[in-house]
């Protein structure tokens, strides 16, 4: 998932992981001491919400003479990308525990105002994930302008919310580039024909990221990536048992790196498609998608198509959970660029403590298949969500 | 004193037993040009999956306490979602700033009074609880 050629160096890394765990637990705490307010009250126009994830684990085994990730020698597994969350050998909280507030304010029915900051175990700072205002045209219509999240997979939009998946974490071989959010606006309009549920949007925009915490997988330096133009649809279609979703992008990605002398720009095209089945007890959940870049000036170019399939089956409280994804690049041109290639088979354990909170065990046999990243490793991870 | 109390607890657990096989509607405002829901229309307005209420506009839900019995065989009987389930689907919608989770009444009658001033509102009560001021779409057994 490297966004420029593999003339990289991976020199030491100055620590940047100074994580607010103080915010975190500040959240953590709040969320214990307001009774559901997930719930909208009958008259309030105006609700705060949130969600907690704390997630720890660690490499349980694992090659010790892997390519090492962020500067430091592996055993070693990266479960966010975008974020930088890497686990090593040594239990850690910090790679995918987070906390987030959400507020909603509907000043009038058509009108809504949402914002929502997030905070992270990788990064100090809290985030502004979501910053919109949307408008009703009709019952088939919202115009959303602002600052939110880019639709690019089935589970984008939330990704953060621990509570929404069966998984620890949503399948990093899909879920992990250096850009999530966009500044821009879209258009979405719902409709249902007899059983059937339409749900379609455009979106459009751009986003720049000084020091993005995805670069710092490969180089400490001072960098910034921007995606330009960034255009793309998704339609969702639910019948039923089934859903279907299917989503097109594309946008111009620039990635700088001044000390490394890098100023490299890719034109991005990205589609992809999901289908689930909710059946009463069993459940599937898939996807498949590409994402390609051009680097039209450098003259190559590669393609990485993911996929993953899980299924379950809900036995009242407890959800097992089994899935495989994998992610497997190809280069134009390998001397420009060395593809990574990944798979990836999870088992889960979730427990729904009560509606709003569950506690998740997880194992992942992660295989490094181009064996330059990383390495081999199994890792376990126990994580406790909640909304509130 | 504690015999008696186990009594009065049984007792009330029994109560809650039968009310949780007791008839389900759906309902909206008299007043509402809906005219009637099957149960998948039902579970895709519940579910979040669907934003019409047909023949009618964009409706406002209205669910029952999260701990309630009525609510959980309304999604048991509907959706054959318990109540995790439905909040894992809203969360998605609610975090993702798609849509706003529904409105909660704490019973049947508040559910009743919220329907009567909101001609959009679409809840569900006790099947014994419906009276002129509201029209059934749905009964569930």
């Amino acid at each position: 998932m490297m966004l420029v050629r593999s003339r990289l160096t991976r020199s030491c890394l100055t620590s940047r992981f100074t994580p607010l765990f103080g915010s975190l637990l500040g959240l953590f705490a709040l969320s214990g001491f307001t009774p559901s307010a997930f719930a909208q009250d009958a008259s309030s126009d105006f609700k705060v919400t949130g969600f907690v994830s704390v997630v720890g684990g660690k490499v349980i085994s694992g090659d010790a003479n892997g390519v090492p990730i962020a500067s430091e020698k592996c055993p070693c597994y990266t479960a966010d990308w975008g974020n930088a969350g890497i686990y090593r050998d040594n239990f850690s909280l910090k790679p995918e525990s987070r906390a987030g507030i959400q507020l909603n304010y509907k000043p009038t029915a058509d009108l809504s105002l949402v914002g929502q900051v997030v905070v992270r175990g990788t990064d100090s700072t809290p985030n502004i994930q979501w910053a919109y205002g949307g408008y009703k045209f009709n019952k088939n219509f919202e115009l959303q302008v602002g600052r939110k999240r880019i639709p690019l997979y089935y589970y984008s939009d939330f990704q953060d919310i621990g509570l929404s998946y069966p998984w620890v974490s949503t399948p990093p071989e899909l879920y992990g580039w250096e850009v999530t959010n966009y500044n821009g606006a879209s258009l979405r309009y719902n409709n249902s024909f007899g059983d059937m549920n339409v749900s379609a949007s455009l979106f459009g925009g751009s986003e720049t990221v000084k020091d993005p915490l995805y670069l710092t997988l490969y180089y400490p330096n001072k960098s910034e990536v921007s995606w330009k133009s960034i255009v793309g649809g998704d339609l969702e279609i639910s019948q039923g048992a089934l859903t279907m979703r299917g989503v097109y992008m594309t946008s111009t990605a620039r990635t700088k790196a001044p000390t490394l002398a890098i100023d490299d720009t890719a034109k991005l095209t990205a589609y992809g498609l999901a289908m689930n089945l909710d059946l009463d007890q069993w459940f599937i959940l898939s996807e498949v998608t590409q994402l390609e870049r051009k680097f039209n000036d450098a003259g190559y170019s590669y393609k990485a198509p993911a996929f993953t399939f899980g299924a379950g089956v809900h036995l009242g409280e407890w959800t097992p959970f089994l899935n495989y994804a994998q992610y497997k690049e190809s280069s134009s041109d390998e001397s420009k660029y060395a593809p990574q290639s990944f798979k990836r088979l999870s088992l889960t354990l979730k427990y729904d403590i009560d509606a709003s909170s569950a506690v998740k065990a997880q194992v992942d046999r992660h295989t490094d298949i181009t064996k330059n990243f990383g390495g081999n490793a199994t890792v376990f991870r126990l994580s406790y969500d909640r909304v509130f | 004193m504690k015999k008696f109390i186990f009594i009065i607890t049984t007792l009330a657990g029994l109560g809650f037993s039968q009310l949780a096989t007791a008839q389900i509607a759906v309902v909206v405002s008299a007043k509402s040009p809906a005219t009637g829901l099957n149960k998948e229309q039902t579970a895709a307005l519940f579910l979040g999956k669907s934003t019409q209420l047909p023949g009618a506009g964009a409706p406002v839900l209205v669910d029952q306490g999260e701990a309630s019995d009525v609510r959980k065989n309304f999604y048991g009987k509907v959706a054959d979602k318990t109540p995790a389930q439905v909040k894992a689907i809203w969360a998605r919608l609610v975090f993702s700033g798609k849509s706003s989770p529904p409105k909660e009444a704490p019973n049947s009658a508040e559910v009743k009074k919220l329907i009567a001033g909101n001609p959009d509102a679409v809840g569900y009560i006790e099947k014994s609880a419906v009276d002129s001021s509201v029209k059934v779409l749905l009964e569930i057994d």
